[in-house]
């Protein structure tokens, strides 16, 4: 295994050590990204990123567990004076003209930006296949789809190409991907890492997500990037929340609210790998609580209605006036402009969830799709504040199962999603774990989740969790 | 359950900005009609007392009744922004209007 593959903890070591230097390191990533360019996880592999490694071979290794260590961004965060493309033809030839929060953040830290990774056009998708690119393969099994919509993300971190990821995760599309391809998917409380610069899809759900190889890298970079942020209003600091719990947690007494009748809903190779990790938890001393919602039957179109009605509000401002592509105005009035241009510019995909999006808030269907959606979402926090109450600030969720192949039906797709879209209706933290293998030999996932603000806890069980199972 | 007919389908593209070709009506109709279906929130029961958001039913203001914000009222809320949330625009102590918190 090479050095690309290994955990940042494990690479920023070597090069502390001065065992490596940072130009290894992006080679390596480079001959790998060379070697398996069919998967398509990069739209742009930026070519000078060996000169950037080249100049911090000449620095002193910095402390920072994050210094010259590779990663790469879904393409859907703002790089200032790099293409921005959204996987759309709409935004084909858009560059920004500024950098997200998360960027500048992260160059603060000093890593190595690789490139601009593939996603499902504008975040909107589930398999990797929607953007308007062409297609991510899954590197596990190339019949089988990536996930999405942070397709290229998940790839990216599997096949050694980048040491962590972003992407974005609205209802799963960090989780899933990761489960999907084998490595470790976060979403965090919704508002602890500032969107500034991410491009929306559902602004209530959207959240930054990260994928790494292990927990502990993954809250490397979530430390680095989370905190409130002036040009976000709706970001907050994590302790801002009602729950904001030591990071150090044991297992002993650990207080674990379970969602039995999402578990009934899995397929039964995710309850047997949700099974594990109950078992190891019950070993280790937690408590356990059953919880109903009662609301499970109806949390995928709570989460579609929400989303779509979003999406076709978010989206209306790609127009060809503002942004990226415009068609030749000429003897044209303003109105079809924007028509033949938004119709020539998004994918199918897009354009249906704009319509059903316009569909639901339609004023006679306002009341029994939107505000039915809205309601359910307010339960569902009521439910998690209760929870906390009680002191269950930990929920063990099932996670996802092997990757579908790539002639699934859409409605298997969707309904894949159920277990995803919890959390961020939620606006909980939520990490997929892959754990053991399914049916075909592929990864099976579980998710640890948590109360509001409680991320790094999450994380730090997830790390536990993580050695323990290893060893195992 | 409500379907998506013809009109309602040209008002859906119009509203959305996308333009409908004639040959794609059917596919669309189609289409559309299979996830309102799929994501239907018909069999879950509307109660009033237990899902209204904190304690209040949403509804959607018609705007025939009440006109939206008009460009004076649009600039005055811009320059609460720029003011950073101190000072209220001049004439928002409407019912409704927000305290700046």
């Amino acid at each position: 295994m090479g050095i690309n593959h290994l955990t940042i903890q494990e690479q920023h070591g070597l090069l502390k050590k001065k065992e490596i230097k940072p130009s290894q390191l992006v080679s390596e990533c480079v001959k790998a990204y060379e070697e398996s360019k069919d998967l398509n996880a990069y739209l742009e592999f930026f070519e000078d990123a060996k000169d950037r490694a080249a100049q911090l071979d000449g620095q002193q290794p910095q402390d920072h567990p994050l210094w010259a260590i590779p990663g790469a961004i879904k393409d859907n965060i703002a790089m200032k004076d790099r293409k921005m493309t959204c996987a759309s033809k709409i935004l084909e030839n858009f560059v920004s003209p500024y950098n997200a929060t998360v960027i500048k953040r992260l160059q603060n830290a000093e890593f190595i930006n690789l490139g601009r990774l593939n996603h499902d056009e504008f975040a909107i998708g589930a398999s990797g296949f929607y953007s308007a690119f062409g297609p991510t393969l899954n590197p596990l099994d190339r019949q089988r789809f990536p996930g999405g919509s942070s397709s290229g993300s998940a790839v990216a971190v599997a096949a050694g190409l980048a040491s962590f990821a972003l992407g974005t995760d609205t209802g799963g599309s960090c989780r899933l991907p990761a489960s999907y391809c084998g490595v470790y998917g976060f979403k965090p409380t919704y508002g602890t890492i500032p969107r500034d610069g991410v491009a929306e899809y559902a602004p209530s759900l959207d959240t930054v997500g990260i994928l790494a190889r292990c927990p502990l890298d993954i809250d490397y970079v979530y430390q680095q990037i989370s905190g409130k942020d002036i040009m976000d209003e709706s970001s907050r600091d994590p302790q801002e929340y009602f729950c904001s719990c030591d990071e150090e947690v044991s297992l002993k007494g650990l207080k674990v609210a379970v969602f039995r009748r999402l578990l009934e809903r899995c397929h039964p190779a995710v309850q047997q790998a949700f099974q594990q990790a109950y078992d190891v938890l019950k070993s280790e001393g937690a408590e356990f609580k059953d919880v109903e919602l009662d609301v499970e039957d109806i949390l995928l179109n709570t989460y579609y209605v929400t989303a779509c009605s979003e999406a076709s509000s978010s989206l209306s401002r790609y127009d060809g006036a503002r942004y990226g592509m415009c068609l030749d105005a000429q003897g044209k009035t303003i109105e079809r402009l924007y028509a033949q241009t938004r119709t020539s510019g998004f994918g199918h995909e897009v354009q249906r969830r704009i319509l059903l999006g316009n569909f639901f808030l339609a004023e006679q269907n306002y009341q029994q799709w939107y505000a039915k959606a809205l309601s359910i979402r307010q339960h569902l926090a009521d439910r998690s504040e209760q929870l906390a109450k009680e002191g269950f600030c930990t929920y063990l969720l099932p996670g996802f199962n092997e990757a579908q192949k790539i002639d699934a039906s859409e409605e298997d797709t969707y309904s894949s999603d159920l277990v995803g879209v919890f959390a961020n209706l939620m606006g909980v933290p939520a990490l997929a774990l892959p754990l053991s293998s399914g049916r075909h030999g592929l990864p099976v996932s579980f998710q640890l989740s948590g109360a509001r603000g409680s991320d790094r806890r999450v994380l730090g069980i997830g790390q536990q969790l993580y050695l323990r199972l290893k060893k195992s | 359950m409500l379907k998506i007919d013809d009109e309602m389908l040209r008002a859906l593209f119009a509203q959305s900005r996308l333009e409908l070709k004639d040959d794609q009506c059917q596919m669309w109709l189609d289409e559309l009609n299979h996830w309102v279906d799929f994501f239907s929130m018909n069999h879950f029961p509307w109660n009033e007392s237990t899902h209204g958001i904190s304690g209040r039913t949403v509804q959607l203001r018609p705007d025939s009744v009440e006109k939206g914000l008009e460009f004076s009222q649009i600039k005055a809320m811009c320059q609460r922004f720029a003011d950073g949330f101190i000072a209220l625009p001049k004439g928002s102590q409407k019912e409704g209007a927000h305290s700046g918190h």
